[in-house]
């Protein structure tokens, strides 16, 4: 029997508002819903509605956002890319965001590949580089087709140092090159002969340091860390302060143990003090392994990677494999150092946006108040950012809590049905790098996910359920 | 927060309304428009409650950080929800299990060593309780008056409760259980929980159709006590005369019944004490005197522990 | 030495909390014994024993009761309070659903986290997204009520076959009335609630009935509107019979309308078969159907609306049903009516309700010729061009080709106003018919709307003019004020009828005279 009669009519309102009128003169419960065509066209709204719901699929995302819940990245180590990341090709250039070809890359992307190539010594400036890329000598692939992320150009070659996070709940691994600092640098395009010195010193220096540190100090884990950064006022995306710091303090005590040359401990300690966003680079890695925990579970509905390359944005999905969804990487609205302005930023890029995949950065917003001061708006607003996303998240990841919210835990697990479904894209918090290669970052700002990535998944996610034109 | 139900023990529907009733740590009560008691309980301990929806939450969950007294609760399309509250329950999922009734599902009608039955029953007088009916057969002398009168009663109503059943005289019967319904402190009170473990001990060795007649009045008598005892224990009662009780008891009770292995018969009276809120000692209490109904020895220890007491207590 | 109680309603607090907090009350100085107990009939006996509780007290089973026996009057006071407020401090609560208002919702998943136990969605978005929104509702747990149409006839069979696997409703689509629980919803008419259940599988149909049923002193439990297609054979009446079992069990109601055109006679069979296992009376309204009576006692076959209304009406006061045409009323309104030159002698219909429409057509069949309409009717001719009346002609004002980007006849009167005019000055036109339907959702004052039409249309020939007939289908409750709409209609030169089926007798008896 149907619950329509003899308990009290309550009713959702969907499409002329009006109608509302009647119900409340007499004093029934009604709810208006703003309404607006899902993904902007009937035959994403179809698919989406086979999918609302769906127990096959709720299942699927329950099992897809436990095995997320329960990742354990930890830093276990690091290494030089063709060592540490299996299979990776000798003559490959991995780069952030979905796949793309050379001559679409944006510039920030093909002035750091042309450096990765002099870092490389396969070649010896730019001319040749260019003449090595168009012959086809180098292969390009997506950081996270060999399980990496980069910020930014996100360049990964096969000589650079990158750290190994472990995931020991499952014992997969995910990578991510180490930061090089803020600046002219090559994730923003620059490949000046003092930026490839610098790669050097990292590759040389920095990472054998490292290395050993390492060794000492055994395996960190890395999710109580970030946890304590967001009670400090980080969200591990744009503002990385707090945790970089609690990083150091990890390593310094097992660096002087290490007993490295001093002048060599002295140059790392400097250098990573000196960069806000050492931490970044684990924090992004961290968020792969679990992301990755997440992905590949049949009928799953979860957005497991968030990418862009400066000309694309990409999307994968737990449930649909390896695909990338892929729309025009957007362009973002922020504030602009002296001097610069919307003309001149570049169109979205770098892998950094994984975090916001996995619950943090902008979608731990309240808990970083300040970074308000970088991206525009108020305080306010950035609670109000964390509770909108509550509305496009499966559940929420009590490991991560957020103080200003009376220790809420963080919405996780963007839910590809809930966004078509409310209209609400994901937010990101970022930096805006300079559409020319090498002049660096020139602001931040808040952008949103493009909805078109979505539509085109919730579409094939409908088909995998076969619908013919069963409900 | 989305939680996936794990089990689910009753008729799985995908549509009702009705308010949280009580809340506690890892539980919280819904009562129901239509007038049923169901209970949430985040647990991974698989206790399979009678009338429990239970999911698996993380570690320090604590439900009165989330709900309180009166909040609306509205399950649609197979999802719980709880009014202001992010708190919402996927009730498809959950497998949904068929609870093992007590009677008629053992396969041995008596105990087969008393020794099993001894074991538990010095354990329970040595528990150092001190509320509820234990204190008629501890070691702790009841204080208050008020507990002075409990035991007056429960030494009263239990030897009259434990040859009744055993003679098959419902008039007695009815008038000593009446006497134990509501009596006592607690949320459940002692008197009902005691009356719980009796008809699961009780259920566990009665196997032919005469014996059990009795059984089955006193379970009949005990599921129309609304009005007599607190509302969420009355659904307990009704649950436990209809069969259906938690597992860790039903697992004391078969424990009892076929092992004598001393520490694994303690062990699960561990379990049991550690369940609820204070209910334990009184459950066992009962389950033991259900289990000595048709044993006389086993009821003469019983009535000669309460009869030394009755001899220390000074009646005011 | 003095006890005292205090009785704390509503609160569940777990044993150990109830015996901590008696033992904390009862450590305090001055107090000689307290207990924090649940106040069942065995506790209170008990505490009597013990000497604790010496009054009666109106404490219940699952109330907690605190009783202290103290030195003196203020210790007892100030402990029985103290002991309250323990008892009742609750742990910090992290509202985190509060502020789930602020947020006007997007979509009906994110409604549903505010109002959790909705059990009905209104959809009227475009046709080609209704179904999308409907599928949505069901999985949801919702009943829905489509207002779009076009929606696919497949569709319909999807949405209604789900519905009642699952024990939901789905009313539509294409219906634009209902009241459920007395609640108007759509376009819909303010009834007064009572003891006769509606069914329809059309929206005017519907209007008409409750309206009927409200103006002569009867009420509605529930309006049940189904949607136009209900009852064809691809659907097999699904919701018309979850609607009948539904209203078989609902104590609130005594008697059941069925209204709809004739479906499939399979349908009809199996519609009228669920009808007499009810056990209750039930008119069945099939417009222009020969269904001959049924031999079941409780089933009472009518041809008109307003004898639906009528039936229903004697049935739920157990009076027997005498269906006359109230040939008074008619006469009195006939007398009024104007004499007119011979040469006049066409019906011109203006139809915004579409089921007036059919019902006039099956009221005129054989009566007028040539008869046609814009509107498909077994017999009878479908116009050339809707837009050009020829002989006697009946017009279905809401029909696509008049509202493809316009609004709905009854929400926007110009396209009748011009057709009015455009009657009235054809000389050969004798009556024009004209219905008015209030409730919420149509005009806020059609009367008003139509003055300026019906002043030109009188104006235009002062010796010679066509008679106007109308009837309003509307409630004392409506919000558009019924009396002043019908007294404005009837300075306006207006004929007045009570419903569709007086109005349409009317206009025949008129023809009639000027043979």
């Amino acid at each position: 029997m149907s619950n329509l009669f003899g308990s009290d009519l309550e009713i959702i309102n969907v499409g002329i508002s009006e109608f509302t009128e009647s119900i409340i003169e007499k004093g029934a419960k009604v709810l208006n819903v703003a309404w607006s065509p899902p993904g902007g066209n009937a035959e994403v709204a179809r698919s989406l509605s086979y999918l609302v719901n769906r127990p096959e699929v709720e299942k699927a995302n329950t099992t897809a956002f436990a095995q997320y819940l329960s990742s354990k990245p930890c830093l276990v180590g690091l290494g030089p890319a063709k060592e540490v990341i299996p299979d990776l090709p000798e003559r490959v250039i991995l780069h952030a965001g979905p796949p793309i070809l050379w001559e679409n890359m944006c510039e920030p992307v093909k002035g750091a590949i042309i450096g990765a190539c002099i870092f490389e010594k396969w070649a010896e400036n730019y001319k040749t580089a260019e003449w090595l890329i168009n012959s086809g000598e180098i292969s390009f692939a997506p950081c996270h087709h060999y399980n990496a992320v980069g910020p930014m150009a996100g360049i990964i070659s096969p000589s650079m140092p990158v750290w190994i996070i472990e995931d020991s709940a499952r014992k997969t691994r995910a990578y991510s090159n180490l930061n090089e600092g803020l600046g002219k640098v090559l994730r923003f395009g620059a490949n000046a002969p003092d930026v490839i010195e610098h790669l050097h010193w990292m590759q040389n220096v920095l990472a054998p340091a490292l290395k050993v540190t390492l060794e000492r100090l055994g395996p960190i884990e890395l999710k109580p860390l970030m946890a304590m950064a967001l009670h400090m006022g980080d969200e591990i995306h744009n503002r990385n302060a707090a945790a970089s710091a609690l990083f150091i303090k990890h390593l310094i005590p097992a660096a002087l143990d290490a007993k490295l040359d001093n002048s060599v401990l002295s140059e790392i300690v400097k250098f990573i003090n000196s960069n806000d966003h050492f931490f970044l680079n684990l924090s992004m890695s961290a968020c792969k392994a679990m992301m990755d925990a997440a992905h590949g579970v049949p009928g799953s509905s979860l957005v497991t990677a968030m990418a862009r390359n400066g000309v694309d944005f990409g999307i994968r999905v737990s449930g649909l494999g390896d695909k990338w969804y892929t729309s025009p990487a957007p362009l973002i609205n922020g504030l602009f150092f002296p001097g610069y302005s919307a003309e001149d930023a570049n169109p979205d890029l770098g892998d950094s946006c994984i975090t916001e995949t996995a619950g943090i950065g902008a979608f731990a917003m309240a808990a970083s108040p300040a970074i308000v001061q970088f991206v525009g708006g108020s305080a306010s607003d950035a609670i109000a950012s964390t509770r909108q996303m509550e509305h496009i998240t499966f559940s929420k990841n009590d490991a991560f809590t957020l103080p200003q919210l009376d220790f809420d835990a963080t919405p996780a697990g963007i839910d590809i049905r809930k966004v078509i479904d409310t209209g609400i894209a994901p937010i990101i918090n970022t930096g805006i790098a300079h559409r020319e290669a090498g002049v660096g970052q020139i602001g931040a700002g808040i952008t949103r996910a493009p909805i078109e990535c979505f539509s085109q998944a919730i579409i094939e996610l409908s088909e995998f359920f076969n619908m013919s034109n069963e409900i | 927060m989305r939680f996936a139900a794990s089990e689910i023990s009753r008729k799985t529907i995908n549509s009702f309304t009705g308010k949280v009733h009580s809340v506690f740590r890892s539980t919280v009560n819904l009562m129901l428009n239509d007038g049923e008691l169901i209970t949430l309980h985040a647990s991974n301990d698989k206790q399979q409650l009678p009338g429990a929806i239970s999911f698996s939450a993380p570690l320090g969950f604590d439900f009165s950080h989330h709900v309180k007294h009166g909040t609306n609760i509205c399950c649609r399309g197979g999802i719980l929800r709880l009014s202001e509250s992010d708190l919402t329950f996927d009730l498809r999922l959950a497998q949904n299990i068929k609870l093992e009734k007590n009677y008629y599902s053992s396969v041995n009608t008596n105990i087969k060593n008393d020794e099993s039955w001894q074991i538990a029953w010095n354990f329970l007088i040595n528990n150092r309780g001190s509320a509820g009916l234990i204190l008629a057969i501890n070691k702790i002398e009841p204080v208050t008056p008020f507990d002075v009168a409990l035991v007056s009663r429960a030494q009263e109503c239990i030897p009259l409760l434990l040859s009744s059943v055993r003679k098959n005289n419902i008039v007695i019967t009815k008038k000593a259980a009446s006497r134990l319904v509501g009596a006592g402190p607690g949320l459940t009170p002692s008197g009902d929980d005691f009356l719980v473990g009796f008809l699961t001990g009780a259920q566990h060795t009665f196997q032919n159709k005469e014996q059990i007649k009795c059984i089955n009045f006193l379970g009949s008598y005990l599921s129309k006590q609304v009005g007599n005892s607190v509302d969420i224990s009355c659904a307990y009662l009704k649950h436990a005369a209809s069969g259906y009780t938690i597992k860790s008891l039903k697992d004391l009770t078969k424990l009892i019944i076929n092992d004598t292995y001393r520490t694994k018969i303690i062990n699960s009276i561990n379990i049991v004490l550690r369940f609820g809120h204070s209910s334990g000692s009184d459950t066992v209490f009962g389950l033991l005197c259900g289990l000595a109904v048709k044993k006389p020895l086993l009821s003469n220890i019983i009535i000669d522990t309460l009869n030394n007491k009755a001899a220390k207590v000074k009646y005011i | 030495m003095i006890s005292g109680t205090r009785i704390i309603a509503d609160l569940y607090r777990d044993s150990v909390s109830l015996m901590r907090i008696s033992a904390i009350t009862s450590a305090l100085p001055g107090v000689i014994e307290a207990s924090c107990i649940m106040a069942t009939p065995a506790n209170l006996e008990l505490l009597k024993e013990s000497g604790l509780l010496v009054t009666e007290t109106a404490a219940k089973p699952s109330e907690v009761l605190i009783i202290i026996k103290a030195d003196n009057e203020s210790t007892l006071n100030n402990s029985l309070a103290s002991t309250e407020a323990e008892l009742r401090k609750q742990p910090k609560h992290t509202a985190n659903g509060s502020h789930y208002e602020i947020e006007p919702p997007n979509s009906q998943e994110m409604a549903l986290k505010s109002l959790i136990s909705a059990n009905l969605a209104l959809i009227s978005t475009p046709g080609h997204y209704a179904t999308a929104e409907a599928i949505k509702a069901l999985h949801l747990g919702l009943n829905v009520m489509i207002f779009s149409d076009n929606v696919t006839i497949e569709d319909e069979i999807e949405l209604k076959k789900y519905a009642k696997n699952n024990s939901l409703m789905v009313l539509g689509p294409d219906c634009g009335t209902a009241v459920i629980d007395g609640v108007p919803l759509g376009f819909s008419n303010v009834v007064r609630k009572g003891n006769i259940g509606v069914i329809a599988a059309s929206g005017t149909g519907l209007q008409q009935v409750i309206c009927l049923i409200d103006s002569n002193g009867g009420g509605v439990s529930q309006a049940i509107g189904t949607g136009g297609r209900d009852l064809d054979a691809r659907i097999g009446g699904i919701t018309m019979m979850q609607g009948i079992n539904a209203l078989a069990s609902d104590p609130e109601t005594k008697v059941i309308v069925l209204v709809s055109k004739p479906p499939s006679p399979e349908v009809a069979d199996a519609v009228i078969k669920l009808a007499c296992t009810t056990g209750k009376p039930i008119v069945v309204c099939l417009l222009n159907s020969n269904i001959s009576q049924s031999t079941n006692k409780n089933i009472h076959h009518v041809k008109t609306l307003e004898d639906a209304a009528t039936a229903a009406l004697s049935l739920s006061r157990c009076e027997s049903i005498s269906i006359n045409k109230s040939s008074s009323s008619l006469e009195s309104l006939l007398t009024e009516a104007p004499e007119i030159e011979n040469n006049r002698k066409y019906l011109r219909a203006l139809y915004s309700g579409g089921t007036f429409c059919y019902e006039a057509l099956t009221l005129l069949k054989k009566d007028l010729s040539p008869l046609s309409s814009n509107m498909s009717f077994p017999e009878i001719d479908v116009i050339t061009d809707p837009w050009e009346s020829l002989a006697h002609t009946l017009i279905d004002l809401g029909d696509d080709v008049f509202t493809r980007g316009r609004p709905h006849p009854m929400i926007d009167h110009r396209l009748r106003n011009e057709r009015l005019i455009k009657e009235a000055s054809d000389p050969e036109t004798a009556v024009i018919l004209i219905d008015v339907v209030l409730g919420y959702g149509a005009h806020s004052d059609p009367a008003a709307a139509m003055t300026p039409a019906l002043t030109e249309a009188r104006s235009i020939n002062s010796k010679s003019m066509p008679i106007i007939v109308g009837f309003i289908c509307g409630t004392e409750a409506d919000p558009q004020n019924i009396g002043k709409q019908k007294s404005a209609l009837i300075d306006n030169g207006v004929l007045v009828a009570s419903c569709n089926a007086e109005a349409v007798r009317l206009a025949s008896k008129i023809l009639e005279k000027l043979k």
